[in-house]
């Protein structure tokens, strides 16, 4: 069975694999731009399937919005 | 230049307007405005018609430009921060499109498939639409949404003899805040055809197209939330996951298709996959606008890929995306009716003697 380290770098691993050549060619910015997302991909994706309570930005939302909710 | 024709337009925001809508709000509507559910569609669709009308008029004062691009070189700063107000809410639409239809796969077609499984089977395929730019996301509309409008507008056809029209009776026998806090819950929904406006330029994007996108969707989303009302009750319909699959599945033609939600199944998934597609590359085409530098073509996979990540850190289940739909209008609010708003009333452009002196400053500066 995959641990979720194993599945993240698998999978962005790929997708970086099969982009090198754009990235490699695109501008700083992009590239630095595409890592960073991949990273927090990883990252993210690691810290879901580990954590067993995972802090949700919509639940977060919904306690502090709820009360300003003009309809039932 | 890639090249969009009216009618690619206008499906692509019925598109928007019509394909997460129909999975994820009509049960909660049913619970919420009961058999008067129908009405809160056109009231809906009435409000969003004003901001669409002045997004069409600020559009109409660039018509060179799409309407990101010309706020950001008008006001670089404000500009930004209105791309940025804008990619923050697309993204939220993207990433909560995209967890409502792994569940629906999940629980209609795949149940023993993991989540994760069928996240990255259509992320690919997004990504792969995305990256094709506008020109290929009107193609798959023409290719997948017309079929879904017609076997939509066949249905009352289809199921004309188990329709009981007294199941919308009584009529607002609990006055107007059911229909308003439903009008609460579908603004968010119908109010994604305020896409269209921020790609295009004024030439291309008019007015009436706007308005027969809002008018063919809100038309499409009534057609089968009467059905459902109409044909499954207000009680069943209320308590279904997804109601309009229920309802697809009432239908059997002679004995050796009864499965006919599969059909629509097939047509429905690619179409709402170039809807998701859509909000995908508007993020990055944004993204570009704002820093022209980056390349959207090349931040469509990781974009995509992040999002499929945040789809599963935002959402727990199904039932806490139908839950969202209570706070999310807040938050969308202010790029749905104030941004437009806003920018009806402070851009416009340069005016000529602006013009010429700014480009004389260029020029001074360029001398020296």
């Amino acid at each position: 069975m995959m641990t979720p380290i194993t599945q993240s770098l698998l999978i962005m691993g790929l997708a970086i694999w099969l982009q090198w050549r754009e990235l490699q060619s695109a501008t700083k910015g992009t590239r630095w731009t595409a890592y960073a997302f991949y990273l927090l991909a990883a990252g993210l994706w690691v810290y879901i399937a580990t954590v067993i309570r995972v802090p949700r930005p919509t639940t977060l939302l919904e306690n502090v919005l709820g009360p300003w909710i003009p309809f039932p | 230049m890639e090249k969009i024709s009216p009618r690619q337009l206008t499906l692509m925001g019925t598109g928007m307007t019509f394909n997460a809508t129909l999975i994820s709000l009509p049960a909660q509507l049913a619970g919420v405005a009961k058999q008067n559910a129908w009405i809160v569609y056109p009231v809906t669709a009435a409000t969003i018609l004003l901001s669409i009308w002045a997004l069409a008029r600020v559009s109409a004062r660039f018509p060179s430009h799409d309407l990101m691009g010309s706020l950001i070189e008008r006001h670089p700063l404000a500009g930004r921060l209105i791309a940025l107000i804008l990619i923050a809410f697309f993204y939220v639409v993207l990433v909560r499109d995209l967890r409502m239809i792994i569940d629906f796969t999940n629980i209609t077609l795949l149940p023993s498939t993991p989540l994760s499984v069928i996240g990255i089977l259509f992320i690919i395929t997004i990504i792969s639409i995305a990256r094709g730019g506008t020109e290929m996301l009107a193609r798959m509309t023409d290719l997948f949404f017309i079929p879904l409008c017609f076997v939509i507008l066949s249905l009352p056809l289809l199921l004309g003899k188990e329709v009981q029209l007294h199941f919308l009776k009584p009529v607002l026998d609990e006055g107007v805040m059911p229909i308003l806090t439903g009008v609460w819950y579908t603004f968010p929904y119908i109010g994604e055809v305020l896409i269209i406006p921020f790609l295009f330029t004024g030439k291309t994007f008019r007015f009436k197209f706007g308005l027969h996108a809002l008018l063919f969707g809100t038309l499409l989303l009534e057609i089968l939330l009467v059905l459902n009302l109409t044909v499954l009750g207000t009680h069943l319909t209320g308590r279904f996951m997804y109601p309009n699959h229920e309802l697809v599945r009432q239908i059997r033609i002679t004995d050796f298709l009864d499965r006919f939600d599969l059909i629509l199944v097939a047509i429905y998934l690619p179409a709402i996959t170039t809807k998701i597609a859509f909000g995908l590359y508007f993020v990055c085409h944004v993204l570009k606008q704002m820093m022209p530098t980056l390349s959207a073509r090349a931040l469509v996979a990781p974009a995509g890929l992040f999002s499929l990540v945040a789809s599963f850190w935002f959402f727990e289940n199904s039932i806490q995306l139908l839950n969202f739909n209570r706070t999310w209008p807040l938050l969308s609010i202010v790029p749905i009716y104030v941004i437009p708003l806003l920018l009806l009333l402070f851009v416009r452009p340069k005016k000529k003697k602006e013009e010429e002196g700014s480009e004389k400053e260029e020029e001074k500066k360029e001398a020296s």
